[in-house]
């Protein structure tokens, strides 16, 4: 028990939650969730949604809370000891070791995306993304050179600004870490969560007070709220809904449990729990809903929002609220507020999920807490490296369907059968209520029993089936192109409708655009390695790019070239729009020039490369729990040996 | 924006603040009574079970 009494534990109540609700409380909530609404039925998506919270969502925030408190209870701050103390059986520990894996492999590639929250607060501070050399930046072409994922240079010139700012991140996370669980995690969760209260509020006012532009506030609003009944009939639906409930909660990830181990013994957990998601709904469907979708109803008009709101949440928060919030008087202001508001989020929900891992080092491997937070922070930065370096590949998005995606689903169906199951659900329900300061109705007893596992295993089939249906599983070639000093252009180029017929050309080529691009990628995989390829033309009085010369790999020649890339782009609907003002033509009268780049990455050695790392990290975990199982077996032995006498137990260490 | 949009989001927006507000209501109501005994209790020796190991 001595190793129990020297725990930390939370400086108060309320400190603990909203440390738990900065952990729920996420870049999700704000872009996430009014995406997934518009896209699935509009305010009839709220229908499922409820459904889902009750029947999933609260259920499981229960049961994690629950868990951790008993685990908590003997010395226990993450998932192997929690799961030891749960099930006495030897496989219990390492089941556990899930809840260390997945934690850590979501912080590398979460605070990467935090990191370009902070990034982007800075570009807005200092006006950076506004306009370049008197031209409007385009805000796509920004975010992909600042991430390194293209290779043109308008406005970046290399990876400097993105590693130094994704360093300082995790050094922040780090920090927050090794200053502990009242001083560190609890002081950012009384700091943070007020301040991102105040960011909302301060933007809802602003995006109120705009009046209208292209269109209303109203109009974003009618998008995302107007109900579609129809859209009920469709599991899609439903699965969406779930899948929002999941991640909204941060269910799955072993931090609630951790947070809950640092409660006293008979310390509340069911109103607690309630609490935490009644905060995360707040932000979600308040603030979450009056903010990005209305704002660019109201700059880019009602008509372009499903457009946007499909777009993905990346492509909402780092490109189109940039884009409202600098067409408007304040930029600087209102754009730090809106991307301090995103790290903060983010911040919150990354020191929470981190915390299990350090917790696993403290109480178990019995390392002092700098020491922990050193361990960790080495692994964080080590293996932060590769999906910076390798982003372009698609390693984000390989680690964010196992770690972030798949990897929850199935560790909350392993707490949820051994909660209910092995545990016991009397047993829980017991534990559960001791010291609660509400009676959870008794239908969630059965709720938790038998529905949430049914539920889960649902959930983790479709997304499971869904991934092999869309070849995720065997990665793909990504093919793009772009346009070369981008800047120097006054308007900007986007894809739309097809500029040419699908017809065959006079050379006879009839291939669809998804054909050119499947073409090029066959080409990448039977040469294995990247091609790129660069074409000189000009933009016509249309806009339409057209191709005068292609050069490049000789590898990407024999299934491209000038004419087949023109159609191609015309396919895709790809043109210049001029400036207000503008002409197409340059001002003496002659096409302007333009060059477009084309590139094709071959993601497979690097997606087997991250698949590598993700395995050898649970390997690392697993191996580590058994020496530390088997040093506190031996030591057990000793000591009882020393007393003179071995009980029998102590040979079947667990 | 339709009736139906603004019952939806309303009913929506008020339940989550009405929840939050029961929160709060029960906390202030029952965190002031922590010293006391809690709401419900198990009866004795349901839950501490033995260590596993």
């Amino acid at each position: 028990m001595a190793d129990l009494e020297q725990r930390e534990s939370w400086g108060s109540r309320w400190g603990l939650i909203l440390a738990a609700a900065g952990n729920a409380v996420g870049i999700g909530n704000l872009l996430r969730f009014p995406a997934q609404a518009a896209q699935n039925g509009g305010g009839a998506f709220m229908i499922p949604y409820v459904v889902s919270l009750l029947l999933f969502g609260l259920p499981m925030m229960w049961i994690a809370w629950t868990i951790g408190r008993h685990g908590g209870r003997f010395g226990h701050g993450s998932t192997p000891g929690m799961f030891d103390r749960m099930w006495s059986h030897p496989v219990a520990k390492y089941l556990g070791v899930i809840g260390l894996a997945l934690p850590l492999l979501f912080c590398l590639y979460y605070t990467y995306i935090e990191s370009w929250c902070l990034g982007y607060a800075w570009f807005s501070l200092t006006g950076d993304y506004v306009s370049s050399a008197g031209h409007t930046v385009d805000l796509r072409t920004y975010l992909g050179e600042f991430l390194g994922n293209t290779t043109t240079t308008s406005y970046f010139p290399g990876f400097n600004a993105t590693i130094v700012f994704a360093v300082v991140t995790v050094l922040l996370n780090i920090w927050i870490l090794y200053r502990g669980v009242a001083r560190g995690i609890e002081l950012l969760a009384k700091i943070a969560m007020p301040a991102l209260f105040l960011f909302c509020l301060v933007l809802v006012v602003r995006m109120f007070s705009l009046g209208e532009a292209e269109g209303s506030i109203w109009d974003g609003l009618a998008f995302l709220w107007t109900p579609n009944f129809g859209a009920l009939s469709s599991p899609k639906v439903w699965i969406a809904a779930a899948g929002q409930i999941f991640f909204t909660l941060s269910i799955g990830f072993g931090t609630l449990e951790c947070y809950a181990s640092y409660l006293k013994d008979n310390d509340d957990v069911a109103l607690s729990g309630l609490t935490t998601v009644a905060a995360n709904e707040f932000v979600e469907v308040i603030f979450g809903s009056l903010i990005a979708i209305p704002a660019c109803a109201l700059f880019f008009g009602a008509d372009q929002v499903p457009e946007i709101a499909a777009s993905g949440n990346f492509s909402i928060g780092m490109v189109s609220m940039p884009e409202v919030l600098r067409s408007f008087p304040g930029v600087e202001f209102f754009g730090t507020i809106w991307f301090l508001l995103l790290f903060f989020a983010a911040f919150t929900s990354s020191v929470g999920v981190a915390q299990p891992v350090i917790a696993f080092f403290e109480d178990e491997a019995k390392l002092p807490r700098p020491a922990a937070a050193a361990l960790v922070g080495l692994m964080w930065i080590l293996g932060t490296i590769p999906i910076i370096f390798f982003y372009r590949y698609g390693v984000l998005d390989e680690l964010d369907f196992w770690a972030g995606t798949l990897g929850l689903v199935v560790f909350a169906l392993i707490e949820s059968v051994l909660f209910s199951w092995i545990f016991g659900i009397k047993r829980g329900w017991n534990e559960l209520h001791r010291g609660a300061l509400i009676r959870v109705p008794r239908v969630f007893r059965y709720v938790m029993q038998y529905v949430t596992p049914v539920l889960l295993a649902v959930v983790f089939c479709w997304w499971f089936v869904e991934a092999i249906a869309n070849d995720l599983l065997l990665p793909k070639p990504r093919v793009d192109y772009a346009v070369a000093e981008v800047g120097t252009f006054p308007g900007r180029f986007s894809t739309g409708p097809a500029l040419v017929s699908p017809d065959p050309d006079p050379a006879g080529d009839a291939r669809s655009a998804e054909q050119y691009r499947a073409a090029i990628a066959g080409r990448v995989e039977e040469v294995e390695h990247d091609l790129f390829g660069w074409a000189d033309g000009v933009i016509d009085p249309d806009g339409r790019i057209r191709v005068r010369s292609f050069g490049g790999d000789p590898a990407l020649g024999s299934v491209l070239d000038a004419g087949a890339l023109e159609r191609w782009l015309g396919l895709e609907g790809f043109r210049y729009r001029p400036h207000p003002g503008e002409d197409c033509a340059a001002t003496d009268g002659e096409l302007r020039a333009v060059r477009v780049q084309v590139e094709a990455w071959n993601r497979a050695p690097y997606i087997w490369l991250v698949r590598i790392i993700m395995i050898g990290v649970i390997l690392a975990f697993l191996v580590i729990t058994h020496a530390v199982w088997r040093r506190r077996s031996r030591l057990r032995r000793e000591e009882a040996a020393n007393a003179g006498s071995v009980p029998a137990e102590a040979e079947v260490p667990s | 924006m339709s009736a139906g949009a603004v019952v939806f989001m309303l009913l929506t927006m008020g339940g989550v603040l009405a929840l939050n507000a029961l929160c709060i209501g029960l906390w202030l109501r029952r965190g002031r009574r922590r010293d006391g005994p809690p709401v419900s209790s198990p009866p004795a020796g349901t839950t501490a079970e033995p260590p596993a190991s």
